[in-house]
């Protein structure tokens, strides 16, 4: 009866607590966002089971991270260089169908993950690609070259 | 010759705007109360707190020390001491720790072992308290019933008797 009670308790505590977190922080998650969502199981967990933990002690931890995970983005979404040095920046993989060597070996990124990211993107090789970009949640987003043409004369110049 | 150019391309920059924090009023309300409780957390509202709480007669002393605050299934400890004050030896003193009160603990240890349990109270018996000495009973305990517990624990020498109430919160 008492773990029924325990988990409808925290059913509608993470309900409430996650519905005014707000979308922003279960679209893309960052590292830090991932890694707090990936806590909170981890608090909840010992709540449910009855003689481990009180269910006070994991309602102040969850609302601890859940407090923080707000504070972050609120302090991230003021300020840019914040926003910056927190969350990062998007770093161009490749440009106008050339590697950009020192970014991927920077961000430990092989030719064959971009290759992935091309084919995904329904194109079939690199001279078609316009931007290659590792966006700050991980994931890379191609966008085709609109003059695939003079591919060579404009990527020649890039030597990272 | 001139060397070739080393150029790393820069991403177009975000069309910027006034960032400013905006929330829904549903978010005023909800962040307020998901931050008020790792403040009072901080602050030590849900922590767990010692009393002492101590009533005396002529001749003995009666002092009980507990968790007025603790935490469900968390181990705590109740500790009772009894000083006899008189300037002679105290031969039996009876504690009596009422029943319905260790009802909302689970996993209960007495030292020493009670001599008598009945449907009103746990008694043990302390024996031989020379004059100016204090014995002890010690009660290991863990919350098993959330909520606020009352509770009395009265000392009983011959014909008369002395209690102290105890008043406790276990979060669920």
């Amino acid at each position: 009866m008492e773990t029924v009670l325990r988990v409808i308790a925290i059913y509608l505590f993470l309900m409430v607590s996650l519905r005014v977190l707000g979308k922003r922080e279960f679209g893309q998650l960052s590292p830090l966002e991932m890694i707090s969502i990936l806590l909170i199981p981890e608090i909840i967990s010992n709540a449910l089971q009855l003689e481990i933990t009180s269910m006070t002690e994991a309602v102040i931890g969850v609302t601890t991270l859940l407090s923080l995970t707000v504070l972050t983005s609120i302090v991230v979404h003021r300020s840019q260089h914040l926003e910056r040095a927190i969350v990062g920046q998007p770093v161009v993989l490749a440009h106008k169908g050339r590697l950009v060597e020192r970014n991927m070996n920077l961000e430990r990124i092989t030719s064959d993950e971009i290759m992935g990211e091309v084919r995904r993107a329904g194109l079939e090789s690199m001279s078609q690609v316009g931007w290659a970009i590792l966006e700050t949640d991980g994931s890379i987003t191609v966008i085709r070259r609109e003059d695939s043409t003079d591919a060579d004369e404009d990527t020649a110049r890039i030597r990272p | 010759m001139t060397p070739p150019t080393t150029t790393v391309p820069t991403l177009p920059e975000p069309p910027r705007f006034a960032r400013k924090m905006k929330l829904y009023a549903f978010q005023v309300i909800g962040f307020a109360a998901m931050f008020l409780f790792p403040v009072l957390a901080l602050l030590g509202v849900f922590g767990r707190t010692t009393q002492s709480t101590m009533q005396s007669v002529d001749d003995v002393e009666l002092t009980v020390t507990y968790s007025s605050r603790a935490h469900l299934h968390k181990h705590e400890m109740l500790n009772i001491s009894v000083r006899n004050r008189s300037s002679d030896t105290l031969p039996i003193v009876t504690v009596a720790l009422e029943r319905a009160f260790l009802d909302n603990y689970t996993k209960l240890s007495f030292t020493p072992a009670p001599y008598e349990i009945n449907g009103e109270a746990y008694e043990v018996m302390l024996l031989d308290i020379p004059p100016g000495g204090t014995q002890m009973i010690t009660v290991s305990h863990e919350g098993r019933i959330s909520g606020a517990h009352s509770g009395l624990i009265t000392a009983t020498v011959g014909s008369g008797s002395l209690s102290v109430p105890v008043d406790v919160f276990i979060f669920p």
